[in-house]
């Protein structure tokens, strides 16, 4: 039998723990696949794709549903917040194959191709809208936790505390699971749509007709738009997805698999999140003015009125479990993006932290890190909040092109490159979200500079 | 079987033999593969032009937004 907790020597090279462990996890899916049972191949190949989707309808997110719901009804927003799903299930769909081909993360992948300088940058990029966005999260959890009497340092130690716990397992599969198990949560979105009683015909009649349109300051509909966007494609989103995929061992092999589990993920997050848009409608309908509520305990109890306590209770734990998965998919994506782009250190969730310290490090210090700022007297929390999907937006288009460059590239991919089909949508939407957050940066710009800023 | 290999606790994969474990990685998934870096990709020129074009365009929309938080923030 084999020992797992020292490198060995096999073909000129080490067999290491890390081998080891993702050796367990892929003798477990062939064998679902030799014994012929789809159903265990798929379960077992589940996970990086559903993650990613559903920790994007993390705490910002969810609150830009719920802001665009309060503020425009369902009108416009429902099949908009569906379209943007099945442009984020197109990207994602890319970054799989890549890691599933190249079994290395999209950091690694920039850094080796592109050379150190484009890696850094990518990184950069990550790392601060990472930051800023786990700030959200954290925001987002104590939103929840406000609702519920907790204290705002509490909130931020649980939020900080569950990433610890999370890395202590050693083991990817443990953590992803864990992660998974926290994620279906925020299907607890769909129980307050249905408690705050839509019309059937309205919900309709916005998706076959996406009217009625939003009225009001040009400003706010892009930023909104923007913000959605930036709800459903961002920047970490790829790094995590092939980088989890690579740790999880996929391969060319379980490419349908993956693509499976990507479809999956993108559904449950669609219905999450057009569920927020609906459960904040009736704020809209009462023509109550949310956007400068967002802080305290904000949705919830504004909507605590309309909907019902047991409602307004859900909406508060779904915004603690969105921000909590978000947490520890955001600070995972950070951990991969740096380890990957410092070279030659360990950046897998199958080693302990002694093995990956800096990945480790990365991990729960970027997390201690928004903590902390969340903490601080006189921060902007409501502004940051707000703009934070809107910068995701903004820095998006520089790793679409990564990503598109590195999907076509025949050396790394062979046979998996990209489609025209792929090409197609991933350039139209490379174009679409470059132009949502330009058209926002510049109207808001010369708002603001002409003194008539919103 | 190596002298090495004894039964141990905790990373013990039961049920499974070395060779089994090791087949089921692909060779370029193990460690040591994974850790020979790619070589660089040769760029044209119209795709480094572009990649430029595209980080400047992105520094002067950032620009913009911050520079709108900003003002935001001091009404």
């Amino acid at each position: 039998m084999l020992k797992c907790d020292s490198p060995r020597s096999i073909a000129g090279g080490d067999f290491t723990h890390e081998d080891c462990d993702r050796s367990l996890d892929r003798t477990r899916v062939f064998n679902a696949r030799r014994s012929g049972s789809r159903g265990m191949v798929t379960w077992l190949l589940l996970g990086p794709g559903v993650l990613a989707m559903l920790g994007e309808n993390d705490g910002p997110s969810m609150l830009s549903y719920a802001f665009s719901g309060a503020t425009y009804g369902i009108g416009f927003f429902l099949p908009f917040i569906a379209v943007t799903f099945a442009a984020a299930y197109v990207v994602q769909e890319m970054s799989m194959r890549l890691g599933a081909v190249t079994h290395r993360g999209y950091g690694e992948l920039i850094f080796q191709r592109f050379g150190p300088f484009w890696g850094w940058v990518s990184a950069g990029d990550l790392f601060f809208t990472n930051l800023i966005t786990l700030i959200t999260e954290v925001i987002a959890i104590r939103i929840g936790m406000a609702f519920f009497g907790i204290s705002a340092p509490i909130a931020v130690a649980c939020a900080v505390g569950l990433v610890v716990l999370s890395a202590c397992g050693s083991r990817y599969s443990r953590w992803e699971r864990l992660a998974m198990g926290l994620a279906l949560f925020n299907l607890v979105f769909l129980v307050v749509a249905v408690l705050a009683r839509p019309s059937p015909q309205a919900l309709g009649n916005a998706l076959l007709t996406w009217t009625p349109l939003p009225r009001g300051s040009v400003s706010v509909f892009l930023l909104v738009l923007a913000s959605n966007i930036g709800a459903t494609v961002t920047p970490w989103m790829l790094f995590f997805q092939q980088s989890a995929s690579a740790d999880k061992g996929l391969t060319p092999q379980d490419i349908p698999q993956g693509r499976l589990d990507t479809l999956i993920g993108t559904v449950l997050a669609a219905v999450a999140g057009c569920a927020a848009l609906v459960a904040a409608a009736p704020l809209f309908a009462h023509h109550i003015n949310m956007s400068q509520n967002l802080s305290g305990t904000g949705f919830p109890q504004a909507l605590q009125p309309l909907i019902g306590r047991p409602a307004a209770i859900l909406f508060a734990l779904g915004l603690i479990e969105a921000g909590a998965v978000a947490m520890l998919t955001i600070s995972a994506s950070t951990a991969y993006a740096v380890s990957e782009v410092a070279g030659g250190v360990g950046h897998s969730f199958n080693q302990s932290i002694r093995e990956a310290p800096l990945f480790h490090f990365a991990n729960i210090g970027v997390a201690a890190m928004a903590g902390a700022i969340v903490l601080i007297p006189g921060t902007p929390l409501l502004a940051i909040a707000l703009n934070a999907n809107l910068l995701a937006t903004v820095l998006m288009p520089p790793a679409l092109v990564f990503l598109l460059i590195l999907a076509n590239d025949r050396e790394i991919m062979g046979s998996n490159v990209n489609s025209w089909v792929t090409n197609f949508f991933g350039i139209l939407i490379t174009t679409l979200v470059t132009a949502a957050g330009s058209a926002y940066a510049i109207v808001a710009f010369l708002e603001t500079f002409q003194g008539k800023g919103h | 079987m190596d002298q090495t290999m004894q039964p141990e606790a905790k990373f013990q994969p039961e049920g499974h033999h070395e060779s089994q474990l090791i087949e089921s990685l692909e060779p370029d998934q193990l460690v040591a593969a994974v850790a020979k870096p790619l070589p660089r990709l040769r760029l044209s020129r119209p795709i480094r032009i572009a990649l430029w074009a595209i980080r400047i365009f992105v520094l002067i929309i950032s620009v913009l937004v911050i520079y709108t938080f900003t003002v935001q923030l001091t009404k």
